[in-house]
């Protein structure tokens, strides 16, 4: 039968009933993921942090992590489709192993993303605010904007303003949904537009430019920053080590991986399975691209060595750094010369870490409120304001716990990127399950679209799960090495398994308050037989 | 509202009900859902609206033993050894797959009526193979399916309901759930108007008289139970996500779904008004929730029908009118 027709045909014989909506597309997709990647974050973190791992090679790292975060968005992107569209991690582990492994994990990572949550509100201030105050009074000669950069570098004065974003963040869905949506995409416009002209100016300028208007600026010359490092123990010029290198894929990874959350929520926007596809892929896919863009042209034009060593003085020896940490929206403010693009480019990078700040949160919140549903948590938990028609208790929550979190990374009692260790382990369990679940349950599989997609014999879900799993277990491996990211010292783990243990009693006592009450919650997830 | 509602221990007296809704026509929740009696021990079994699926698909034999498949999504060419799977993953679905012929597939494009005679047909089938499941599976039992049509369901279903054995057609009644227990059950899956200009929606002002009128019947507010397809507005049962009205395309966020209340204005008003013991609803399957509107408990299970989960809401109810315990069922 020719295909012509076959759209009338399909019509014919679709009835008037709600929920027909028109699926978001792949483009809708794409910018609905890319928001969860953050390639802003991608870009500051592995030129800042790159200059601790001598000999490492940005773009080797982004490459192979860009590779490593597409096999776990795949195996995620799998669970999605065999698994109902909304409870992510939660649904997956209960129906796989049983929810007496569903709730601590998922207790876990309410306490992971309410972390996170401070993690990017740190940043906003420190990557953001500091360097656009700072280049501000490069610019202007207004000293008060160098005094704010100064308090901006403190731990006061990013713990007040870092709970401030929070606050704020927090608060936006309370404005409604229409304005929030208003909001989010002149946000996102503002991120991909600060992005490309940072991508222009450095293209336009030349290692000569910069050096110029950096000297200008802040009086410090190239080779008293790079003897300063130097004495101060940072390898200038080391030659490339591909151990380092691997060790820097923590970085990226810490912000490419999570095109996970993609599977986790994008169910919800009703994409269709080929356009959420297209649309993770195309997502990390870019994400990567954009950030390896910035690598030559940001080395050729700041010099590699000089970076490094800024960023290595920036802890070592203060007196040879900046006032605001150098990161890259530093550089790039000094560099534009101009206020209007300086702020356009450092506001384009605060605005991809705010698109992490709220879904971080929200996700939180939303596992808070389901398991008041579930009746794992109090129904207090679930509350919702009717005058502002949010979940004001479980956005209290996620606020202040976010808040505390700030504190201990301000003060340096946790590591900045601490529980994505712990996140880590939990995906690469989910990984690993991925890898076994056509054989561990059959009938769910089978039943399944995924089912008829093979690889060389071998189910397409397996192929995938296992370089993911691999790719988790190592990176599991390398932040628990890395002090930078999380380590191994006494605060990381306890924070880990305080998180954990606290979620495997809450469970355990809800349950035998709720098995006295003749509520089995054995019966949540419980897959019901269909002879 | 206390911070841990202390549900009172289980009583033997206490009734037990499964409630789901929205199956779309998918054969495997419906199976399901007659296992759930068993299962959670229901004692009585009600079935929310939106039964009938939403797309009866096209299966064309095209010669030598070769079918074009037209689903929403596009046709593809199956040969006849893929045929029984194809239309097995198609039921599972919730859709009518059916086999047809060129021939009439012009007839259908030049007859609307005959378009809806087909789907008429198919959606008759699939109750009555349902009603013949339910009749094996609870052979032996006192147990009836109390069944309510929503705003997407024909009326041409009404008619079929009636005549099948299992189902007990509620729609636009009062009924005792189970025989010698107050509870009073008044269900109506009329909504409030949607985008879809749905066979069973109307005015907000006019669904507000029509509950007034169903009201009426109902002796005892205390032991009610309240089966109205549509949620309360502004409940968090009832949160869909955000459409452009030109396209229908969703409104996709930022790395977060964008969902607003569509829920009824009079639905919610009735409820703060009458205040019933128990209220059910479903319309808008991702909006799984419970909540309190007053002293009612409200509840949306949710539906997950086209994965083939049986979203439910197991509700232990006491003589005395309290909403002694429920649980959110995902089967």
């Amino acid at each position: 039968m020719a295909s012509g027709g076959s759209a009338d045909l399909s019509q014919l014989f679709t009835r008037k009933a709600s929920g027909l909506v028109r699926v978001a597309g792949g483009l809708d997709t794409f910018i609905f993921s890319i928001g969860l990647i953050s390639v802003g974050a991608g870009i500051f973190t592995g030129f800042f942090f790159r200059a601790f791992y001598p000999g490492a090679n940005f773009l080797i790292a982004t490459v192979v992590t860009g590779v490593g975060s597409l096999f776990v968005a795949l195996c995620f992107y799998m669970f999605a489709v065999v698994f109902p569209r909304s409870g992510g991690s939660f649904v997956f582990i209960s129906r796989t192993v049983g929810p007496g492994l569903a709730f601590p994990v998922t207790f876990f990572e309410v306490v992971a993303f309410s972390f996170l949550g401070a993690v990017n509100s740190y940043f906003i201030v420190v990557v953001g605010l500091g360097p656009l105050f700072s280049s501000f009074g490069f610019l202007t000669g207004v000293a008060w904007f160098n005094s704010a950069a100064s308090w901006l570098s403190t731990n006061t004065g990013i713990f007040i303003v870092g709970v401030s974003v929070l606050i704020v963040t927090g608060l936006i869905p309370i404005l409604g949904m229409r304005r929030l949506l208003w909001v989010n995409r002149a946000m996102f416009v503002l991120a991909i537009v600060g992005v490309l002209l940072g991508i222009l100016v450095l293209l336009f300028s030349s290692p000569q430019d910069f050096m110029d208007k950096f000297v200008k600026a802040t009086g410090l010359h190239p080779g008293q920053v790079i003897d300063a490092a130097r004495r101060t123990g940072y390898s200038a010029n080391a030659p490339f080590s591909w151990s380092e290198t691997l060790k820097l894929t923590v970085w990226p990874a810490g912000y490419l991986a999570f095109a996970v959350m993609s599977s986790a929520i994008g169910g919800e926007i009703k994409a269709v399975r080929r356009s959420q596809f297209i649309g993770m892929v195309g997502s990390v896919v870019v994400a990567t691209l954009l950030i390896i863009a910035y690598i030559p042209l940001a080395d050729h034009v700041f010099g590699r060595t000089f970076m490094d060593a800024l960023s290595w003085n920036s802890s070592s020896a203060p007196k040879f750094s900046t006032t605001a940490p150098p990161y890259i929206t530093l550089l790039l403010g000094i560099l534009s010369s101009n206020i209007l693009l300086s702020g356009i480019i450092i506001a384009g990078f605060m605005a991809w870490l705010y698109f992490l700040i709220s879904p971080q949160l929200v996700y939180a919140q939303r596992l808070m409120i389901a398991w008041s549903f579930d009746r794992l948590a109090p129904e207090k938990l679930g509350y919702v304001s009717e005058q502002f028609h949010s979940p004001v208790v479980a956005i209290l929550i996620t606020v202040a716990v976010a808040a505390v979190f700030l504190g201990f990374i301000t003060s340096g009692v946790l590591p900045l990127l601490a529980y994505i260790l712990g996140i880590f382990l939990v995906w690469a369990l989910i990984a690993a399950l991925g890898v076994v679940f056509p054989w561990v349950r059959p009938s769910m599989f089978k039943g399944s679209p995924i089912a008829r997609y093979r690889v060389f014999g071998l189910p397409a879900m397996t192929v995938v799960s296992l370089p993911a799993a691999i790719f988790l277990i190592w990176q599991v491996y390398l932040y628990w090495l890395d002090p930078l990211v999380a380590g191994h010292s006494t605060a990381t783990i306890v924070g880990h398994v305080v998180a954990l243990a606290a979620g495997i009693l809450l469970f355990l006592v809800i349950r035998a308050v709720r098995r006295r009450e003749g509520v089995d919650l054995s019966r949540i997830f419980t897959e019901l037989p269909i002879e | 509202m206390p911070l841990f509602h202390r549900d009172k221990g289980p009583q033997r007296t206490d009734l037990t009900l499964f409630f789901a809704t929205d199956l779309h026509g998918s054969d495997v929740c419906f199976r399901k859902f007659l296992n759930a009696r068993t299962a959670y021990g229901a004692d009585v079994m009600i079935l929310g609206g939106d039964m009938t699926g939403k797309v009866a698909v096209p299966i064309v034999e095209v010669g030598s033993g070769r079918y074009d498949v037209t689903a929403p999504g596009g046709t593809y060419r199956v040969d006849q050894s893929e045929l029984e799977e194809v239309q097995s993953q198609i039921t599972r679905s919730g859709f009518y797959p059916f086999v047809t012929t060129p021939e009439e597939v012009e007839s259908f494009r030049r007859d609307p009526k005959h378009v809806q005679d087909r789907l008429d047909q198919l959606m008759r089938e699939r109750l009555e193979r349902w009603a013949q499941w339910a009749d094996e599976k609870l052979a032996g039992m006192d147990v009836e399916i109390l069944i309510a049509p929503g705003n997407d369901d024909p009326w041409s279903i009404d008619g079929v309901l009636r005549e099948l054995p299992r189902f007990r057609l509620v729609e636009g009644q009062v009924v005792r759930v189970a025989e010698g227990r107050p509870f009073e059950m008044l269900s109506t899956g009329y909504t409030n108007r949607t985008p879809w200009d749905t066979p069973r929606e109307m005015d907000e002002e006019d669904l507000a008289e029509w509950l007034e009128k169903l009201v009426v019947d109902v002796e005892h507010l205390e032991t009610a139970i309240f089966n109205i397809h549509v949620p309360p507005y502004g409940s968090q049962l009832d949160n869909g996500p955000m459409l452009d009205k030109d396209t229908m395309r969703v409104k996709g966020g930022i790395g977060q779904q964008m969902n607003v209340p569509v829920g009824s204005h009079a639905c919610r008003k009735f409820l703060e008004t009458y205040q019933p013991m128990l209220s059910l609803h479903g319309h808008i399957h991702e909006s799984r929730a419970v909540t309190r509107i007053g002293p009612t408990v409200a509840i949306n299970p949710g539906s997950d029908y086209g994965d083939g989960i049986l979203r439910g809401a197991i509700v232990r109810l006491s003589d005395a009118g309290e909403v002694v315990s429920y649980l959110l069922t995902s089967g």
